[in-house]
């Protein structure tokens, strides 16, 4: 029961992503738009790529390519954090210097521990102990993943409060709504496996059921609802705002 | 919303006699205007495009 809850999260976390990151660089490949970019390729590295890589570097049936994994796998969630951050700084603090020098921050410190983890221990060491100069991608996860939760957060309230005046799109202020559920999702995941690490419980099956496939779930669930809404959905979430207005 | 509920009661509180018709007045106008879309790079205008249904591949 709890490994097909894991199987059902993680399925639907992957495909989700996969699917809306396809639609995304799409979009911008005809708009050549930097947000939409950021986003499908963050989204295609950490959901639809990253996630699956993950979960096989640690089977034991891949234990002889751990290290080439675990490599690949950092590199993918450099790229995916880099762009989640980029898009946080672009689309909602595009005119602040703090936000442009925390992005470059961000990017030219993890990439650092990338190469010093690269160059330096290896990936061997890393992928037995989780420990090395690249166990601080799990505070560079939490940043940027909890930066993006907040900023979309906030800007969900102001549109709220507009909406009830009749300024804002009904449709926009659910999509903003449903990406900080995305985002603190992900961010509660991030943390759980962090806290536990920490304590020194292994990642049993059992665990990721319980505390990683719920979230897997509801992170697939609204990024698909956030950009591919069904019909249906959107006009329920139009005609609740038209009742409230 | 603030023309057609919230301002012809505060003119009529204030002796404005024919406050609705005003207000009607004034928002048929508004809805004459045409103003400039937000800007292409607003938070709002980026979400709208992202999941904007047209926009579907």
């Amino acid at each position: 029961m709890i490994a097909a809850a894991a199987a059902l999260g993680g399925a639907a976390f992957v495909l989700s992503s996969l699917v809306v990151s396809v639609r995304l660089l799409l979009l911008a490949r005809r708009t050549r738009e930097i947000p939409e970019f950021v986003l499908g390729l963050g989204l295609l590295l950490m959901g639809a790529v990253g996630y699956p890589l993950s979960t096989i570097a640690r089977l034991e049936a891949f234990s002889h390519l751990q290290a080439p994994l675990f490599a690949i796998h950092s590199a993918l969630t450099l790229l995916a954090q880099s762009g989640i951050a980029l898009f946080n700084w672009r689309v909602f603090r595009p005119a602040e210097g703090w936000a442009r020098a925390l992005t470059f921050g961000f990017i030219g410190t993890l990439a650092a521990f990338f190469v010093w983890q690269s160059l330096g221990p290896g990936w061997a060491p890393f992928a037995r102990t989780d420990r090395g100069p690249w166990a601080a991608v799990e505070v560079y996860t939490l940043v940027a993943l909890g930066w993006a939760g907040v900023e979309s957060l906030l800007y969900h309230l102001k549109l709220r409060k507009r909406l009830a005046l009749g300024l804002a799109d009904p449709i926009v202020a659910d999509r903003l709504r449903l990406w900080a559920v995305s985002m603190f999702s992900a961010f509660a995941c991030a943390a759980c496996v962090s806290i536990l690490r920490i304590a020194g419980v292994p990642m049993t099956a059992e665990l990721t059921g319980l505390l990683v496939a719920p979230l897997a779930l509801t992170i697939g669930c609204a990024v698909w609802l956030a950009f591919l809404p069904p019909r249906r959905y959107v006009e329920r979430v139009a005609a609740r705002a038209a009742r409230a207005a | 919303v603030v023309l057609e509920r919230v301002l012809p009661g505060e003119l009529q509180a204030r002796g404005c006699e024919s406050a609705p018709r005003v207000c009607s007045e004034i928002a048929a106008r508004l809805e004459a205007l045409r103003f400039e879309p937000s800007a292409a790079d607003s938070p709002e205008a980026v979400f709208a495009r992202l999941g904007a249904r047209g926009a579907r591949a």
